[in-house]
């Protein structure tokens, strides 16, 4: 009789274990599952559709970007105001728009000789962008 | 039906239980341990467990274990079978050249039970580290599955032809060598509880001093001190209950109805 016990806890406690591993392991999975699938959207469409404003320093002061958003691609970008900006460096500057537009990043490299306006352009685009993801 | 009737049947329905297991269903228990490792694996993956074809069998085994205790090993086990016959034959032989194969002394043979847990750790071990593989490549139940299902390309397998040819020269040696002292699912089945209803039990008051025939017979040299006979070698062959010459032992219920 003990015998039985003994063994009968034995197994108890084992389906017990089983049961808890599988709950864990179930919930874990689920959460692998839906990071995957986030991933893949984030993958597929990388901005929501609108139009976004950002702004950040340039060369003299502060560039104001607005950049639009269709079917998920980066359509547009207008450099709404470059106040203080020299004028030839942030002509120059400018082709950093349709780079970005061309690679759908602002992970573009600056135009050289404006460095600092492209960048104020490229940073005014990342921030009006931090609205679309 | 008398006694002597029921004695009959029971003796050699085993062993036609036994052969059509062996022609139909001869990987069962290899398939049933395979559910076993894949659990195991499973876990070592962290990955969640599902309700495979191996795994299912499984779980049908070891319900059936639980109710009616190792009637697997004793009645279906292909493998079991394969140990049973080789035993026979070789006793036989023995018998015509009038020579006995030394036995194995009590206390080693003890220990020697132990052993298959021993074997049973080490696989799960194995397949939690995800060498599962390893284990199949090489195990001798891989070739002798292959060769019950007339498949004869076991050539890639020498180590497992290796490990069962030793395992059938045991099993001449030695009643139920094999699932004594390796079998891993044994093992695990002489681990899980086992309803009393269904136990042997033995009615020691009515004993012939000294006669120990019950012992001397059982296939996998039971102490048979335990009433009813719990332990988990019990593998329900039957033996002592036709070997007693009082038929002091009997299905638990059957005590109960008395």
């Amino acid at each position: 009789m003990k015998n039985f016990i003994l063994k009968t806890t034995n197994l108890l406690l084992v389906l017990s274990v089983l049961l808890a591993y599988e709950n864990v392991a179930k919930d874990r999975k689920r959460q692998v599952l839906a990071y995957e699938k986030k991933v893949r959207e984030a993958q597929e469409t990388k901005y929501k559709d609108g139009t976004y404003s950002g702004a950040a320093e340039g060369f003299g002061g502060e560039i104001e970007v607005s950049v639009e958003v269709k079917d998920g691609a980066i359509d547009t970008i207008q450099i709404v105001s470059a106040e203080n900006e020299t004028k030839e460096y942030l002509e120059e500057a400018k082709s950093v728009t349709d780079t970005m537009i061309d690679k759908q990043t602002t992970d573009v490299d600056t135009v050289s000789g404006a460095t600092f306006s492209s960048t104020g352009i490229i940073n005014a685009v990342k921030v009006a962008l931090n609205d679309a993801n | 039906m008398n006694k002597k009737q029921k004695n009959r049947l029971l003796f050699w329905g085993r062993i036609a239980v036994q052969i059509i297991f062996f022609v139909f269903l001869p990987s069962l228990f290899s398939q049933a341990f395979g559910g076993v490792k894949e659990i195991v694996t499973a876990i070592g993956q962290r990955d969640v467990l599902s309700m495979s074809a191996f795994v299912t069998k499984l779980i049908v085994l070891v319900a059936v274990t639980i109710i009616f205790g190792r009637v697997f090993c004793g009645w279906a086990c292909a493998f079991g079978a394969l140990g049973d016959w080789i035993y026979a034959i070789s006793q036989q032989i023995q018998k015509k050249c009038k020579k006995r194969l030394p036995g194995i002394p009590e206390k080693a043979d003890y220990i020697l039970t132990k052993a298959k847990y021993g074997v049973l750790v080490g696989i799960l071990v194995l397949c939690y580290m995800q060498k599962g593989q390893l284990i199949t490549n090489n195990s001798p139940w891989t070739v002798f599955s292959l060769l019950t299902a007339r498949n004869i390309s076991i050539g890639a397998y020498g180590i497992g032809i290796a490990f069962l040819l030793a395992i059938l020269v045991g099993m001449a040696f030695c009643e139920r060598f094999f699932c004594r002292f390796l079998c891993p699912m044994g093992a695990v089945f002489s681990l899980l509880p086992q309803l009393l209803i269904f136990q042997f039990k033995r009615s020691r008051e009515n004993c012939i001093p000294n006669c120990q025939a019950c012992k001397r017979n059982c296939p996998v040299k039971m102490k048979l001190q335990e009433n009813p006979m719990q332990e988990g070698e019990c593998i329900k062959c039957g033996r002592c209950v036709l070997t007693c010459p009082k038929k002091n032992i009997s299905l638990g219920w059957e005590r109960i109805k008395k």
